[in-house]
């Protein structure tokens, strides 16, 4: 017998967990239908206009995920302590089986009914009376990433329910109220360390592709750094062609205290008569100013010139090269690469992370 | 066969066995007797794999329970004596366990069921607390697997029902099968049970079957103490006194005064039974 994972047995599980754990709930369940349609004659009472589109996509996967976390602790109420425990600890089926089974109701099935269920209902209203409801709620779902979050919510569930004996929805809602609370204070920190280690506070770069002067970032120690090495590990002396890198940094206080200058990023490349073989420029050309201006800012600009010679071969690609490396040398291009890891583990990772535990949760809680 | 050897549990607050050994084997009905608190329950959830049995203490056919294997787990059911019925019909909960039991048997639930006077479409939060036990008490025998623990169950039946539920267990019992049910109310399980296991604090004082009882130890009801028995309990009509039984006397076993001789003069009982 295959005591890890049986096809044939998984499937007898999940049609019992649905006449065991899902069924008596179905109630319940359908009765979250019931809210866009009050809803939305509740709201046409009041304010005499439909609910818009936008809003009625938010409301619907509002409601799936209130059902979706409160799902498992409902329908799988008590199954790591004594009485419902035994039940569900007993069931001739493994550890393994019996996560897939619960993820495939709580967290598949459940969740598409819920909201493909509330689309049909929102289609339906729109078509039958098209000049009230403007717009199908359901085109909103394509590209949608908030539908995509009902997996990790319905798999922290899932988890709160096995770890927690007590209270489980409450101490589960702290549980990753403290996680993330975690996360964006180490994010503060790491940001406010990085950028005080490389940030040398006089110095200015914009955003490199942008034009929007909005948009500011404080240079890097690393950047100059970079620029400087390029000098020694790149310029190759029997190279024919001469490339010079002009930055132009403007910086200085205003009222805010925040440097109010533009920047920008000239790269000139030029071959052994002199003539220009390319010339990138990058940033808002010509905005930095220095002087004092009317309203009392004072505003100074560094300029960094490298000039070095490169070979044909040297020259393939380096602008683009030279730019990506530049932008990558940033203290916010680190900072949001930290930030889109911490949202790539909150994604992936971390309900992975709950999958595995739950697993163990399962195989190895003892019922007392 | 269920094998334990050298078992050791506690729970955070005491300890519970402390190298518990003993032999159950296939063909029988235990009677697992104790007092309220030392280790009964405990020792079916062990045996269960609900709790974990350290060292691979429990060995049922070379499985140890605590591994939870569905192999293993079809081939026991444990009812507990405490448990929440079901929001669903006795039937569908069998139903719904019984495709994992090879030997389940619905026509075997539905006879129960009637010997229990109850409607498989019942359902169980809609039954008082003796009918929901016997409808759970009719599933697990329904399941037919080859291990089946049943903890005090008869906490809850009416007289008739424990009639039956004598009836029902004893008819189910096979060449294969052991069937541990653990109880303080040993009236209830009176010529049901055989051997009879009596514990104390992390000891078994007695596991012998009732032919042993009988050779060894003679029960007389007579009109007053014995100075010459080994024990007496006063009853209504009289005493029973328990002697030792020199002369091969067959005499009806009273499991209550056994269980009380045997957790007030435990020294006693097992000089009787040391020579096995």
């Amino acid at each position: 017998m295959n005591n890890i994972l049986s096809i044939k047995r998984l499937g007898k599980l999940i049609a019992s967990d649905y006449g065991l754990y899902i069924r008596p709930h179905r109630n319940v369940l359908l009765s979250g239908f019931l809210f866009l349609p009050a809803f939305e004659i509740l709201y046409f009472l009041f304010s005499g206009t439909s609910v818009s589109v936008g809003t009625r996509h938010q409301l619907i996967i509002g409601i799936a995920y209130f059902y979706v976390f409160l799902l498992p602790f409902s329908a799988y109420k008590g199954i790591n302590k004594k009485q419902n425990g035994y039940y569900f600890t007993l069931l001739p089926a493994s550890s393994l089986e019996k996560l897939i089974s619960m993820i495939f109701w709580c967290s598949i099935i459940i969740p598409v009914a819920i909201v493909a269920g509330q689309e049909a209902i929102d289609a339906a209203v729109t078509f039958a009376i098209p000049h009230y409801n403007h717009g199908y709620a359901a085109a909103r779902i394509y590209g949608s990433t908030s539908v995509l979050l009902l997996l990790p919510i319905s798999v922290a569930a899932i988890f709160g329910n096995l770890l927690f004996r007590k209270s489980p929805v409450f101490k589960t809602i702290m549980l990753f109220g403290l996680i993330y609370f975690s996360i964006t204070v180490s994010l503060g920190i790491y940001i406010v360390n990085h950028v005080s280690k490389n940030f040398d506070g006089n110095t200015y770069f914009k955003e490199l592709t942008s034009g929007n002067n909005q948009a500011y970032e404080p240079a890097s120690k690393s950047q100059m750094i970079y620029l400087d090495s390029l000098l020694k590990t790149t310029s190759d002396s029997s190279g024919k062609y001469d490339v010079t890198i002009k930055t132009t940094a403007g910086y200085g206080e205003n009222g805010n205290g925040r440097g109010k200058n533009g920047n920008d990023v000239e790269i000139e490349i030029t071959d052994s008569t002199g003539k220009i073989k390319s010339n990138i420029k990058i940033g808002r050309q010509g905005s930095v100013i220095t002087g004092k201006t009317s309203g009392g800012n004072s505003y100074e600009k560094e300029e960094r010139t490298v000039t070095m010679k490169m070979t044909e071969k040297q020259l393939e690609g380096f602008s683009e090269k030279f730019i990506n490396n530049f932008k990558d040398k940033s203290g916010i291009t680190a900072c949001i690469g930290v930030c889109k890891a911490i949202i790539f583990f909150t994604k992936y990772i971390l309900p992975l992370l709950m999958l595995i535990l739950s697993y163990f949760l399962i195989k190895k809680r003892q019922i007392v | 066969m269920i094998k334990i050897n050298n078992l050791s549990y506690s729970y955070t607050s005491r300890d519970v066995f402390n190298g518990l050994s003993v032999e159950l084997k296939s063909g029988k009905i235990y009677g697992l007797l104790g007092e309220n608190g030392v280790g009964k329950s405990t020792l079916l959830k062990l045996m269960s794999g609900i709790l974990k049995n350290e060292g691979d203490a429990i060995n049922m056919d070379g499985k140890n329970p605590w591994k939870r294997t569905p192999e293993t787990m079809s081939e026991l059911y444990y009812l507990p004596e405490d448990f929440t019925g079901p929001s669903n019909s006795i039937e569908n909960v069998a139903y719904g366990f019984g495709k994992f039991y090879r030997n389940f048997s619905m026509d075997k639930l539905h006879d129960i069921l009637k010997s229990f006077d109850l409607k498989p479409d019942s359902v169980f939060t809609k039954l008082s607390y003796g009918q929901q036990k016997k409808g759970m008490i009719a599933i697990a025998l329904s399941l037919g697997t080859r291990y089946l623990f049943l903890d005090e169950p008869t906490n809850g039946l009416d007289i008739p029902s424990k009639v039956s539920f004598r009836q029902l267990v004893a008819g189910s019992l096979n060449e294969e099968k052991t069937i541990i049910i653990s109880s303080h109310q040993v009236r209830d399980l009176d010529s049901l049970i055989d051997p009879v296991i009596i514990m104390d604090r992390n000891e078994i004082i007695l596991n012998e079957e009732m032919g042993e009882i009988e050779k060894r130890l003679a029960f007389r009801l007579e009109n007053r103490e014995s100075a010459e028995a080994l024990f007496s309990q006063q009853v209504i009509n009289g005493f029973i006194n328990v002697y030792p039984n020199g002369n091969g006397e067959i005499t009806n076993i009273d499991t209550e005064v056994l269980f009380n001789m045997a957790i007030k003069k435990r020294e006693t009982i097992k000089e009787i039974f040391k020579n096995e």
